[in-house]
């Protein structure tokens, strides 16, 4: 038995019936909603919880000897022994890795201050040290260890600022934050946040070429990216 | 996060749908940026439909989100993406109407509406695409919840009948009552209330 016929599609249903229903089909974001938020979350994804990562597999402690066994069969134990780890490690390294964003594989060590000196807790590859000017201070870089969900903030605020800057009239603020958001985390997460936003300001500061080159890159690099239509837009106006 | 826990765990992995799998080699997993920009829209109305209030969409849209970016990797393609999807929206969804205050605070009449947009004259401020809207989730929100997601599913996700009762776990035949009486309740809340705007009229002509 087949489906009924949907009420949209029944020329026998109320006409107020067919009305309502399309008007809940129809409900939506406003337009661009999902880029204007996009920040928001990859700020929050990168607030997750961490992950322990799961310990690394010691090496097995070496096989207690029955005492009086030939020293054969101890060579021969550890033979298997060696052959073992050798094995185990071989199907470690062949085992795909997880496709998990690097995110959930972090650990959780948090960097500890000891004798005046930041000595970070040991950390994973995922685990990055920014360096970052303190404020009011540039010569004196502080090396920051930055988990990468600080890293994320940072780089989120960062964005947020010179989105605001740039809101609020002020283009020459926008371009300085620019600047720092750029050299701060040249490869950052929200580097297509950045390059968008980077056409702004530059076309706010009177720069028009140099908005139309970065944005026309941009739409060569990222064909597919839903900015791209909103900077063919924004290219298209000028 | 323990609720963000419960929707998770509910079963949000495409894995357990039971659907066929479709060709993985030629279906890449998409990027968690690629997956949110492309669908965030989708998600956004399907809760909407789903009784969460507008003002409550985006941290509920984050939530389902946060789901996806967990679950992502081991999505296989078993479902479709936006069937997936629907199915995280559907646990998020019923976990934000298990709140209390939120549950005391959903819209559930016409009256209400009139009482949040103020008189009635500011609810013909409105434009008319927003009052039939306001009134379609207000009818929406009388249904039943099982009728409702039902409702949604079939007649405003079009999503077919054996993939409901795949989705929900019920019979086709559970699916098929409760879309008739969802349809029913429906056509004859439009019915109350058409006849509840034509009584003032008739008064105010005579």
């Amino acid at each position: 038995m087949s489906d009924p016929e949907r009420l949209l599609m029944s020329s026998d249903v109320d006409p107020a019936v067919q009305e309502l229903v399309e008007s809940l089909r129809g409900i939506g974001p406003e337009e661009g909603a999902s880029l204007a938020t996009w920040p928001a979350m990859a700020a929050k994804v990168a607030a997750l919880p961490v992950v322990v990562a799961p310990p690394r597999l010691a090496p097995a402690p070496p096989a207690p000897l029955v005492a009086g066994a030939s020293k054969l069969l101890a060579l021969k134990l550890v033979g298997v022994a060696v052959a073992s780890t050798v094995v185990g490690a071989g199907v470690l390294w062949m085992r795909p890795k997880p496709h998990a964003p690097a995110v959930a594989a972090r650990v959780t060590a948090p960097a500890t201050a000891a004798g005046g000196e930041s000595q970070a807790a040991p950390l994973d590859s995922a685990q990055a040290t920014t360096t970052l000017e303190k404020a009011g201070s540039p010569n004196a870089a502080a090396t920051v260890p930055l988990t990468r969900s600080s890293r994320l903030d940072a780089e989120a605020s960062l964005l947020a600022k010179v989105r605001s800057s740039l809101r609020g009239g002020d283009p020459h603020a926008a371009l300085v934050a620019l600047n720092q958001l750029q050299s701060t985390f040249p490869n950052g997460g929200l580097m297509q946040e950045r390059e968008v936003l980077s056409v702004e300001v530059l076309a706010a500061n009177g720069n028009l070429a140099a908005a139309q080159r970065k944005a026309s890159a941009f739409i060569a690099a990222h064909p597919t990216s839903p900015y791209s239509a909103k900077l063919q837009r924004f290219a298209q106006a000028q | 996060m323990s609720s963000l826990n419960e929707i998770a765990a509910a079963g949000s992995n495409g894995a357990e749908l039971g659907l066929e799998p479709l060709s993985r080699m030629s279906v890449p997993t998409p990027t968690f940026r690629e997956v949110y920009l492309a669908h965030f829209d989708y998600v956004w109305g399907v809760l909407r439909r789903l009784g969460v209030r507008e003002q409550d969409t985006q941290d509920t849209a984050q939530k389902v989100f946060l789901v996806v970016y967990l679950k992502l990797p081991q999505f296989e393609h078993r479902a479709l993406l936006r069937t997936w999807l629907f199915r995280i929206c559907l646990n998020a969804a019923s976990d934000y109407r298990r709140s209390a205050p939120i549950r005391r605070e959903v819209v559930t009449g016409p009256d209400e509406i009139d009482l949040l947009a103020g008189s009635r004259d500011d609810l013909l401020e409105h434009s008319e695409s927003r009052r039939r809207v306001n009134t379609a989730e207000a009818i929406l929100n009388k249904l039943p919840e099982a009728q409702r997601v039902v409702f949604v599913m079939f007649e405003l996700e079009h999503m077919s009948g054996p993939e409901i009762a795949e989705l929900l776990g019920i019979s086709l035949g559970t699916v098929r009552s409760r879309m008739r009486l969802a349809r029913e309740a429906f056509s004859r809340e439009v019915k109350r209330l058409s006849a509840q705007e034509e009584t003032p009229r008739k008064t105010a002509s005579q």
